[in-house]
């Protein structure tokens, strides 16, 4: 039982983690197009 | 329109995928393995799905060596990226089966070292493509989108190429247990494909960006040489 909840909390986890990470990089890359060349 | 084709496809994607779950729990328990095999619910479409997506690489890396179209290089490393995540989970959630099923968390037999395998090289694409000078980021990272397909046929046959496999080599279910696993398959394959969809846009994204920083630097450039050439 333990193995199995274990197996879904984990791939819950990588997921948010990736969608996240998708999410902060989008914001990043915004972020840089409006401040312009350095 | 395009943004509401996407919230819409999130929330079908989404819904699926919580039925899915739900399908799981009411599924029936195997007799022999007992509650674990519900983890076969997401360990085989996540395989699945990784195979789908590093194909995926593979047929764009071909078209953007034929077309030159930078929107072929971005599906491929997009794929390749949420690939990695679908193999991640796949390496993952096997050895809790497995120290169940097979009383050991990992074992060298073919097919899990096979993806394991898989999951190193595909892994590498991403780190030579982040390594390398942009010029040439794209064809190295197709080149290697296509070299690195021919593990996936040594993935999928290993359990028949080798002997002493413990993996099995097919799944039979029926009744509940094959229309929950058909169910999960289709919700992972419409998530896979929002997510692919939610990691071209940062692509997008990145490529304009990049084009209008290109652009402002050319523009600057441009306007010093003018101004040298007035000067002179």
């Amino acid at each position: 039982m333990i193995y199995a909840v274990a197996a879904y909390v984990l791939a819950a986890v990588i997921w948010a983690l990736y969608l996240f990470s998708l999410r902060a990089r989008a914001v990043r890359v915004k972020r840089r197009a409006l401040e312009g060349p350095r | 329109m395009m943004t509401k084709l996407r919230i819409g496809l999130w929330t079908v994607a989404l819904l699926m995928i919580g039925a899915s779950l739900w399908f799981v729990v009411g599924a029936p328990v195997e007799a022999q393995m007992g509650i674990v095999q519900k983890i076969s619910y997401i360990h085989i479409p996540s395989a699945t799905m990784t195979l789908l997506a590093f194909a995926l690489t593979f047929a764009a890396s071909i078209a953007y060596l034929a077309t030159r179209a930078w929107i072929w290089d971005a599906v491929a490393a997009s794929a390749c990226e949420v690939g990695m995540v679908f193999a991640t989970i796949v390496l993952v959630s096997g050895p809790l089966w497995a120290r169940s099923a097979w009383n050991t968390w990992w074992t060298w037999e073919p097919r899990l070292t096979t993806f394991l395998i898989l999951w190193v090289l595909y892994g590498g694409y991403h780190i030579v493509r982040s390594s390398v000078a942009e010029s040439s980021k794209r064809t190295i990272s197709s080149v290697l989108g296509i070299v690195l397909f021919v593990n996936l046929p040594i993935v999928w046959k290993s359990v028949e190429w080798w002997r002493g496999s413990l993996h099995p080599r097919s799944v039979t279910m029926t009744g509940d247990m094959r229309a929950t696993l058909t169910f999960s398959m289709m919700a992972w394959l419409l998530f896979f494909a929002v997510v692919l969809w939610e990691r071209l846009r940062l692509e997008v994204l990145q490529n304009a960006a990049e084009t209008a920083v290109r652009e402002d630097y050319a523009g600057e450039a441009g306007k010093a040489a003018r101004r040298e050439g007035v000067a002179r």
